[in-house]
C-alpha cells in the first residue's frame, strides 16, 4: 500500500481526533485547566525594597564584609521560595561550626530537606567583596489574598513557579489526568462495529492505529505547549521576566506521555475496554514509578546495598525494562535547575558519580519499551478477526 | 461545514476489472476457523469450503439462518479477517491486495459511526478514507443525503438520529465512492417501509450502471424481490447456488412455496 494513502489517513484521524476530544469535553476541560493556571500566574506579583539608584560608584546597601557569621546568618536567614517558610531556617543545625572555616570553601554534604544550601551561602558571602546583598522581597500570588513569601534574588521566584509547573502539574497530575482522559479514545475506535466499516476501507490497517495513535500524542503535545506557552507568557507579562529555558520541558512531558500512552494502546488493542485501560496504564505507571524509586534508592542508602542477589538482579532487570517516570521527573527539574532552590527528591549527582544513573540512557530505554509496547498492539491489531 | 483542502493521494493502480469476463469477487475451497489464543477447544470453523463467484452487473444473494456464517463470507470477502484455506480473489486480485477496496461500498448491520460527527462531517471522513478527491466529496455528499432523504439534517450531530436515519446514512457512506461492488449486510435492520423502498432503488441504480450487489439477509423476501442468484449457507457450508426459480425446483418433495423450499435446504444442510 502507498505511503501517501497512509499519511493521509493519519492526517484525517488526527482530526478526528481532535474532533473527539472536543466533543468528548476533554478539550475544554484541559484547555481551562491552562486557563486557570495563566489566571493564577497573571495575579504573581514580585516586589523587593525600595533602593536608591545607583551611578556606578556606590556601593550598594550591604553588611560589611568584616562581619561574615554575620552576613551569612542574614542571608541564611531569608528563606528560599517554598523552602524554609514552614519549616523554620536549617531545623535542627547550627550554623556555627560550618561558619568557622569562613576562609576556605564550606564543604557540605546534603542539605536537609526544604533548608538553604549552607556552601552557597557561604559563597555569595565570599564571593561579594561587599557583602551580602540584603535582598529581601516577596512574592505575591493572587493580589497578595496568599501572604507573601519571602524570597532571596529577584530571577529565582519566577523559575520556582515554573518547576512547580512543569514538574507537578504538567508531567506530573496533568499527565496522568490526561493519560485517564485519553484512555477511552483508542477502545471506542476500536470497537467492531465501528472499525468493521473502516478497515473495510482501501487504506493500510497499521494506518490506522498510527493515526490514532498519534492523534492523542498531538492532540496531548498542544495541549502540553498550551498550557507551557501559556504559563509563560501570563507569568513574563506578569514578573517582567522572560526566562526561556521554561519551554525544554515540553518534549519532556510529551515523550513521558508517549510511553506510557504505548501501553495504554495496548491494553486497548487487546482487551478494547476503556476501564481496563484507563485503570492499566495509572496502576502500570504507579509500578513503574515504584520501581524506579525503589532502585535509585538501593543505590543511593549503604544498609540497602546487602540486599540478597536475586531481589538485587530483578529490582535492576525491572529498572531498565520498564519506563522510568521518575527519572523523566528528575530530568525534568535538572533541565530548570531546581537543585538551587528545591531539596533533591533523589540525589543524582550521587547516582551518576555511581554511575548509576545516565540520562539519556534512561529515556532512550522508556522510550525503547514504548516502541515495543506499541509494536505488540500493532500485530495484534494486524492479525485480529474482525 | 468545514472541509479539508487536502488532496486525497492517488490510489495505488488500477482495480477496474481487467475485463467483462472477470468475476468481481471468486472464493475457491475457501474455509475460516476463527481460533482462540488460550484454548484450542474453543476454536469455531465458520465457513466450510465455500466457493462462489459475482459476476459483473450482477445481485448476488446469502441467504441462511443465524450463526450459519454469512457474515463470515462478507468478512473474508472485505479483509476483515483472513481464510483460513482456499483462494479467494476480488476484481480479480487477492484479497490481501487493499486497493481493490476502493471500489467497494460497505453497508454494515449495526453501525457504530462517531456520535460526535455531523453527517456531512461523517461522509466527508468516510469518503476521505475511501481515497475521494476532496473536489468529487463537495459535489458528492449534499447529493447522497439527498437521495437517502437527510439533506436537512446534514450539518446535526448524528448522536441525535434515529436508527433508521443512521441507516440510510450508513448507506449514503457506502455509496459516498461510487462502489462497483455495493456489499449489504443485513440492510433491512431499523428501517421503514420507506427505507426498504430507497433500498431496492439503490440496488436498481448500481445494477444500472453495471455495478455489483452481494444482499446478505434471512429475509426471504427481501433477497427475492432484487436479487438475480441466492447462496444458501447453511452450517457454514454453502449449500446451493443458482436464481430463485431453480431453487424451488431443486426442493424435494415439490414445495408450495420459495419459504419451503429454503426450509427444506436448510433441514438438508443440518442433516
Amino acid at each position: 500500500m502507498n505511503a501517501p494513502a497512509a499519511i493521509y489517513t493519519i492526517q484525517w484521524l488526527i482530526r478526528d481526533t481532535f474532533r473527539q476530544a472536543r466533543a468528548s469535553g476533554i478539550f475544554y476541560l484541559m484547555t481551562g485547566i491552562t486557563v486557570l493556571c495563566m489566571a493564577v500566574c497573571l495575579t504573581i506579583r514580585i516586589t523587593a525594597p525600595p533602593q536608591l539608584p545607583l551611578t556606578g560608584k556606590e556601593r550598594k546597601e550591604s553588611l560589611p564584609a568584616s562581619f561574615p557569621t554575620d552576613a551569612a546568618t542574614v542571608a541564611a536567614t531569608v528563606p528560599c521560595f517554598g523552602a524554609g517558610a514552614s519549616q523554620g531556617v536549617f531545623p535542627g543545625v547550627s550554623l556555627a561550626p560550618l561558619l568557622q572555616g569562613w576562609e576556605e570553601p564550606a564543604v557540605v554534604g546534603a542539605r536537609p530537606r526544604g533548608a538553604v544550601e549552607y556552601t552557597e551561602v557561604v559563597k555569595v558571602a565570599k564571593g561579594n567583596e561587599g557583602g551580602v546583598d540584603l535582598q529581601t522581597g516577596h512574592i505575591e500570588i493572587l493580589f497578595g489574598a496568599i501572604p507573601p513569601i519571602r524570597l532571596v534574588g529577584d530571577d529565582l521566584p519566577v523559575r520556582a513557579v515554573q518547576i512547580h509547573l512543569a514538574s507537578f502539574v504538567a508531567d506530573g497530575v496533568g499527565l496522568l489526568l490526561a493519560l485517564m482522559w485519553t484512555a477511552g479514545f483508542l477502545p471506542t475506535f476500536l470497537e467492531p462495529s465501528a472499525v468493521s466499516v473502516l478497515l473495510a476501507k482501501p487504506v493500510p490497517r497499521w494506518s490506522l492505529l498510527a493515526g490514532k495513535f498519534l492523534g492523542v500524542l498531538v492532540y496531548f503535545g498542544f495541549q502540553t505547549t498550551l498550557f507551557i506557552g501559556g504559563t509563560w507568557l501570563a507569568l513574563s507579562v506578569a514578573t517582567g521576566y522572560w526566562d526561556p529555558i521554561y519551554f525544554l520541558c515540553i518534549p519532556l512531558v510529551l515523550l513521558h506521555f508517549a510511553v506510557f500512552f504505548s501501553f495504554s494502546a495496548l491494553l486497548a488493542v487487546t482487551t478494547r475496554s476503556t476501564g481496563a485501560c484507563v485503570i492499566g496504564s495509572i496502576v502500570f505507571w504507579m509500578m513503574c514509578y515504584a520501581m524506579n524509586y525503589g532502585r535509585h534508592t538501593a543505590m543511593l542508602i549503604p544498609e540497602l546495598q546487602n540486599l540478597s542477589p536475586a531481589f538485587a538482579f530483578t529490582l535492576e532487570a525491572g529498572y531498565w525494562l520498564f519506563p522510568k517516570p521518575l527519572d523523566f521527573h528528575l530530568i525534568l527539574r535538572d533541565l530548570l535547575n531546581a537543585d538551587t532552590l528545591f531539596a533533591r527528591v533523589v540525589d543524582t549527582p550521587k547516582l551518576i558519580e555511581q554511575g548509576a544513573w545516565k540520562p539519556l540512557l534512561s529515556v532512550l530505554t522508556s522510550l525503547g519499551t514504548g516502541v515495543v509496547l506499541l509494536s505488540i498492539a500493532a500485530y495484534d491489531f494486524l492479525t485480529t478477526d474482525y | 461545514m468545514a472541509v479539508t483542502t487536502q488532496t486525497a493521494p492517488a490510489r495505488s493502480g488500477p482495480v477496474a476489472i481487467p475485463n467483462a469476463t472477470t468475476p468481481l469477487v471468486e472464493f475457491v475451497n475457501v474455509s475460516k476457523t476463527y481460533k482462540d489464543f488460550w484454548f484450542k477447544s474453543r476454536c469455531v470453523q465458520a465457513v466450510r469450503d465455500v466457493s462462489f463467484r459475482i459476476e459483473p452487473g450482477e445481485v448476488f444473494g446469502l441467504l441462511g439462518p443465524n450463526r450459519a456464517g454469512k457474515t463470515t463470507l462478507v468478512k473474508l470477502l472485505l479483509s476483515l479477517c483472513q481464510p483460513s484455506a482456499g483462494t479467494a480473489t476480488r476484481f480479480g486480485r487477492p484479497l490481501a491486495d487493499r486497493s481493490t477496496l476502493a471500489r467497494i461500498g460497505y453497508v454494515h448491520e449495526n453501525h457504530a459511526f462517531p456520535r460526535y460527527l455531523t453527517a456531512v462531517a461523517l461522509l466527508e471522513y468516510y469518503g476521505a478514507l475511501s481515497l475521494v478527491t476532496y473536489e468529487t466529496l463537495r459535489t458528492r455528499i449534499p447529493q447522497l443525503l439527498k437521495r437517502v432523504g437527510l439533506d436537512d439534517r446534514g450539518n446535526e450531530p448524528i448522536a441525535r438520529f434515529s436508527k433508521g436515519m443512521l441507516q440510510r446514512l450508513g448507506i449514503a457512506q457506502a455509496l459516498v465512492n461510487e462502489p462497483q461492488l455495493l456489499v449489504m449486510d443485513e440492510p433491512t435492520e431499523g428501517l421503514d417501509l420507506n427505507g426498504r423502498h430507497l433500498l431496492r432503488d439503490v440496488v436498481d441504480e448500481v445494477r444500472a450502471r453495471k455495478g455489483s450487489v452481494l444482499l446478505v439477509s434471512h429475509v426471504l423476501t427481501e433477497v427475492a424481490a432484487v436479487c438475480d442468484r441466492v447462496g444458501v449457507v447453511v452450517n457454514s457450508r454453502l449449500v446451493y447456488t443458482g436464481s430463485m426459480a431453480a431453487l424451488l425446483k431443486s426442493a424435494s418433495p415439490s414445495p408450495r412455496s420459495l419459504e419451503e423450499a429454503l426450509n427444506d435446504l436448510y433441514r438438508r444442510g443440518n442433516g
